[in-house]
């Protein structure tokens, strides 16, 4: 049983009772819905998955309250301008309160970053976008003020009628709201703009007209402890506190203390933020607002510590979503005292990337994420008991081995080194920004073969003499034998047994040089370049394309650059390598300029090819032969976890 | 000045290669920078036949400007820049430290098709954001 009692004690939220201390926080909008504003069956079985996540207060995701879709921020996001869309909307909150939860609906009215549909969006006052995702902005008047107010106090008398507890308006990320209580975008002259208390004049009327209308319920706001936007005019982190006693005063039920703008300058919720980092914000919300129920969540992903901070007065409730998406049983297992099962958000941010470009949202770590409605996708037991063996102890090979013994297939991992996480493991190793985030996806493979009996066979390298060894004796042979450096593609280099393969040199069973050249700027060339720069290397860096990162995560190429400046490596865009000597590399750029690049060791970081060998020569060895991951085509740990876990569920 | 900034762009030729003519990014202290203002003068980076031209220009405020971009910079900031290495680098430097401000006064499809998509990227713009 759990020992985290102060996060597993009863609370409440307003007059409803909760059964925790946790809050399951819209964090991300799903884009899973219809164009107009419509629920689908897949957002609906969505829900019903965070229903059953344990969490006391469940916050369906934001919904845009105005019916031009000025507030709507995302492509698929919901509406809750009309009683048309309340079908859908009594089901989430059924789903919720079935669970035995408090329901919150937000509403999410974009401002700034809204009018995706629109050739502008609402602000405040007009400042250009300094993000060119967004739309170019228009101010509001005094009427647009007021005509925005009553839609989000109508919007909020909808999710009551739809069956919803209480209701959320969030000022994240720059938001509306946020942008009027900022005085880089709120530069209006009238009443609503100016001082501190004439920005807070929406936040205060917005809060009064709902509580007004619905004096009974619970209302949340979401308000920026900091907004990281100071060093352009933003507010301070004094002022976003000034603003939340402001929301106090005004009687909302619970604050909820966030991070950071879409568009500020540094980061909040990645992998290079430590958890734990953004806690003194909450610790300052808790006493500038000692009556109000504070909720805090930003970049703490671990139940362990938010129990340790609710314990010591820091903040009221854990907001939580994004660990949540990566496991939706981790309420339960944090409170039956199975956390080392825990699979853990990493932070890849994999979700939002997808967002921006419009695209319903995805967990690295959680396959199943968002085909909750497709039953191809569910665990079910195996219809015939199998022996399967599986080549390779990567993302992709584990993956598939857990998912395929939880159904209850008989499971043999054969892998040539002495350990779980293949290729991850030293990518891990030389990870500037959090390696225990990716060594986590290691554990948790470790913890889950164990509990699950998959047999580990390590230091056993799969081939036809191993197969023949072991013929008949298995009904299905998954390769994941994952990808290497394609040193054939350096064949017409001369110099080329001179090079070094870059996955030998990130295994340590190669040691590079002081000096080194690097040669493929992808995430493999990159993450040992920042590594071995680190340690005190001298390192150059060739790509052959305009640009390097082009295989990076779209939310982490930002950090490799500014890792690829601040370290001082230089880099050779548009450049090939030409020929390797005992001087070092000479490669040749875009002009056909040959330029020596002085270095005792030249890596070569790419391209990559799949192993995929061992499909040829098992092809009559055994009754089903099946391949995951890299080996099918290199790619990365997304694709290969997804890959895995895709053929697990089906074999 | 001027001068100086010409021969960066010209340094960095490729940078702007894709970028129609007459497209132009301005650059103005941020003590000046309000949506209507009294003209005072800027920088202007614009796309000529021949290449990027630097030239000077009067700023009446980002309401009326005409250019794709606005770079907007500290006191000193420009000059700083101008005076090291990698002035462009130490743009994209000062934007992440808050030193100058990035300003987009098109749409994202008209930014592309103005062929500013290169600068934007090296730039890092796509994927500044405390939500990563």
């Amino acid at each position: 049983m759990t020992e985290l009692t102060h996060l597993f004690k009863p609370g409440r939220l307003g007059r409803y009772p909760t059964r925790n201390m946790i809050k399951y926080g819209a964090c991300c909008v799903s884009n899973y819905n219809t164009r107009d504003g419509f629920i689908t069956p897949r957002e609906l079985a969505r829900v019903r998955v965070i229903a059953g996540t344990g969490c006391g207060i469940i916050t369906n995701q934001g919904a845009y309250p105005d019916p031009k879709g000025e507030g709507k921020s995302y492509f698929r996001q919901v509406a809750l301008y009309d009683d048309k869309f309340l079908p859908q909307f009594e089901t989430i909150a059924r789903y919720i309160h079935d669970a035995g939860s408090v329901a919150i609906q937000q509403i999410l009215h974009a401002g700034r970053y809204g009018g995706i549909d629109l050739g502008y969006c609402v602000q405040p006052s007009v400042v250009p976008q300094t993000l060119p995702h967004f739309r170019p902005p228009r101010e509001m008047s005094k009427d647009d003020i007021r005509r925005c107010i009553r839609e989000h106090v109508e919007a909020a008398k909808r999710a009551i009628k739809a069956g919803f507890d209480g209701v959320e308006v969030t000022s994240f990320m720059g938001y509306l709201l946020a942008s009027f209580n900022s005085k880089f975008t709120n530069q209006r002259t009238d009443e609503y703009g100016g001082s501190l208390e004439n920005r807070g004049r929406f936040m205060r009327e917005l809060i009064d007209g709902v509580k007004q209308a619905l004096p009974e319920h619970p209302l949340i706001v979401r308000l920026n402890g900091a907004e990281l936007m100071d060093q352009w005019g933003g507010n301070t982190e004094d002022e976003c506190f000034e603003l939340m006693e402001q929301a106090a005063r005004a009687g909302v039920d619970q604050i909820s203390v966030t991070v950071g703008w879409q568009e500020a300058p540094e980061s909040s919720i990645g992998r290079d933020i430590a958890p734990g980092h953004w806690n003194y914000l909450a610790t300052r919300a808790k006493k500038t607002c000692p009556g109000t129920q504070i909720a805090f969540g930003n970049r703490l992903p671990d139940p362990d510590m938010a129990n340790d901070c609710i314990g010591r007065g820091e903040f009221d409730v854990w907001e939580v979503c994004r660990p949540l998406l990566a496991d939706p049983q981790l309420i339960h297992k944090a409170a039956e005292g199975r956390l080392d099962e825990v699979r853990r958000c990493i932070g890849s941010l994999n979700c939002l990337s997808r967002l921006f470009r419009d695209l319903p949202y995805s967990c690295t770590m959680n396959p199943a994420l968002g085909h909750e409605v497709e039953p191809e996708y569910a665990i079910t037991p195996a219809a015939v008991k199998k022996k399967i063996m599986v080549i390779g102890a990567g993302p992709a090979g584990m993956e598939y081995a857990i998912t395929a013994a939880k159904r209850g297939h008989a499971v043999t991992v054969y892998e040539k080194g002495e350990r779980i996480g293949g290729n991850l493991y030293a990518f891990a190793a030389h990870d500037l920004a959090r390696p225990e985030d990716l060594m986590s996806v290691v554990r948790h493979y470790e913890v889950m073969a164990k509990k699950l009996g998959v047999e580990m066979k390590f230091n056993t390298e799969a081939n036809a003499k191993l197969m023949r060894s072991v013929l008949h004796q298995y009904d299905v042979c998954v390769v994941a034998s994952g990808a290497r450096i394609d040193m054939e593609a350096y064949a017409g280099i001369d110099g080329r047994e001179r090079l070094l393969d870059a996955l030998d040199v990130a295994h340590g069973r190669v040691q590079a040089g002081k000096r080194v050249v690097v040669i493929g700027g992808g995430k493999i060339g990159l993450v040992l370049a920042e590594s071995l720069r680190k340690n005190g290397a001298e390192v150059t860096l060739v790509e052959r394309d305009k640009r390097i990162a082009g295989d990076v995560m779209p939310t982490f190429k930002w950090r490799h650059t500014t890792w690829v400046e601040e370290l001082g490596i230089p880099v050779h865009t548009s450049a090939r390598l030409k020929r390797v000597t005992a001087e070092g590399a000479f490669i040749v750029d875009g002009k056909g300029k040959e330029t020596l690049l002085p270095a005792d060791s030249v890596i070569a970081a790419g391209p990559r090819k799949a192993n995929q060998e061992l499909f040829t020569e098992f092809e009559w060895m055994v009754d089903e032969l099946h391949g995951c991951g890299d080996a099918l085509m290199p790619r990365g740990m997304d694709a290969a976890i997804h890959g895995g876990y895709r053929l697990g569920v089906r074999i | 000045m001027v001068a100086g900034w010409q021969s960066v762009l010209d340094r960095h030729a490729e940078l702007f290669s894709e970028i129609e003519e007459e497209a132009s990014l301005a650059i103005v202290p941020r003590r000046f920078v309000a949506p209507v203002c009294d003209p005072v003068p800027m920088l202007l980076w614009v796309r000529e036949p021949d290449g990027m031209a630097a030239r000077t220009g009067q700023f009446g405020g980002f309401k009326a400007l005409s250019s794709d971009l606005l770079l907007i910079a500290n006191d000193g900031t420009l000059e700083q820049a101008l005076s090291g290495n990698e002035p462009l680098a130490e743009i994209k430097r000062q934007l992440r430290a808050g030193g100058m401000l990035f300003m987009v006064l098109r749409r994202k499809d008209e930014l592309r098709e103005h062929g500013w998509e290169d600068f934007l990227e090296w730039l890092g713009m796509p994927f500044l954001g405390a939500c990563r």
